[in-house]
């Protein structure tokens, strides 16, 4: 940091003048206080989600609701509720239970898996991680992958589902239907190639 | 490492979590600026929050350019904004002269006094000292800064130091300068 006033600032001053203002420069240093940097960084993450949120909830067309919603009424009703009908948990050991069952052996188990977390007051972060990987994973079926990103698209206001939506946003997907819903969530439908520009040169 | 640019033009298509690594270089510069504006630490607070909510707000509408212009002129906006009272405009010439370097020579060790002699002078000559000093922003950024000419900075600046210099010698005693003397 400049010790002297700078070159640009001293036109027209007399050396006299010129050293004064020198030691008033020097002496500014330390005349400002510091920042209450660790409450501004909380500030500015709240800043970030309620952003987030606020785009979210802006981009969403209706389409994209209605369309999440057609998914996830035909996939609770009609699929899963005559033999496993979705509940609530209240319970975290309950919870926990339904994440294991995300990588359970059947897709019906899967499934009311997935609507149980989904139809939950809150997503525990191991469950919201494992949606996340259902929703991309290759070894999911397609149903499978909307069931999962519409239960993560449920609790969107969780800032942790919040940035793995974000994530899932960025990773290209081979199921058309994923690909619709989550143009709608970031609202960037004119973006032809989502997921290479991840790696851009820093 | 990558420059600001590169990080508002990647936040711009959509990495919002990038606004962080720019937020970490640049806050204690666009507080201290806030503070300098707005005298208030609290409000200087609120004022580094405004100015990175709206460069997120408005994010698309970066064009590339130098960013630390860009953010300290929302930084400005925002600090008008939550100080509409608040006179940035610079007060009129003053006649007085400014005090001698013996006057000065403490000031190295009395921060304290020159902290509080900041705060006497007008706003809008605390802004420029504190681009200069703690941005070491020229003369040109500043004036993209505040919106004034370049030659209109400069002179600006000779009256700031005068001022200054004024504030610190007369301690504590007077509160006839800057600010106060024009809205008296």
């Amino acid at each position: 940091m400049n010790e002297k006033l700078p070159d640009a600032f001293r036109e027209g001053l007399g050396d006299a003048e010129a050293r004064a203002y020198d030691t008033l420069w020097d002496a500014l240093d330390e005349a400002l206080p510091e920042p209450p940097t660790a409450r501004m960084r909380r500030r500015l993450r709240r800043t970030l989600r309620a952003e987030r949120l606020r785009e979210w909830t802006s981009g969403l067309s209706l389409a994209g609701m209605a369309t999440a919603l057609v998914v996830g009424l035909v996939l609770g009703r009609v699929l899963l509720a005559p033999n496993a009908p979705a509940q609530a948990p209240s319970v975290a050991a309950d919870l926990r239970l339904e994440t294991q069952l995300l990588s359970g052996a059947t897709t019906a188990a899967r499934l009311n898996a997935i609507v149980n977390l989904r139809e939950a007051e809150a997503l525990p972060s191991p469950a919201a991680a494992a949606l996340a990987g259902l929703v991309t994973s290759r070894d999911s079926s397609a149903g499978i992958q909307i069931a999962a990103l519409e239960a993560l698209l449920a609790h969107a206001r969780q800032s942790e589902v919040q940035a793995l939506i974000v994530e899932l946003v960025e990773r290209p997907t081979t199921n058309p239907m994923v690909e619709a819903m989550l143009r709608d969530v970031a609202g960037r439908d004119e973006e032809p190639n989502r997921g290479t520009t991840q790696g851009t040169t820093t | 490492m990558a420059s600001d640019e590169e990080l508002m033009e990647r936040v711009s298509a959509g990495e919002l979590r990038l606004l962080g690594e720019l937020f970490e270089r640049h806050h204690r510069g666009v507080f201290k600026y806030c503070l300098a504006i707005g005298g208030n630490a609290g409000i200087a607070e609120d004022c580094v929050q405004e100015a990175f909510r709206r460069a997120l707000q408005y994010r698309h509408s970066y064009r590339g350019g130098l960013f630390r212009g860009w953010l300290f002129r929302i930084a400005r906006n925002a600090a008008m904004d939550l100080l509409p009272d608040q006179p940035l405009e610079p007060p009129d010439e003053e006649a007085d002269p400014a005090p001698g370097p013996e006057h000065l020579l403490a000031a190295g060790q009395d921060r304290q006094r020159l902290r509080r002699a900041l705060g006497r002078i007008a706003p809008s000559y605390r802004e420029v000292i504190v681009l200069a000093r703690y941005q070491e922003m020229s003369s040109k950024e500043i004036a993209r800064v505040v919106g004034a000419a370049d030659g209109a900075v400069r002179v600006r600046m000779h009256r700031a130091m005068k001022a200054l210099a004024r504030a610190y010698a007369e301690g504590d005693e007077s509160m006839e300068t800057g600010h106060e003397r024009k809205t008296a």
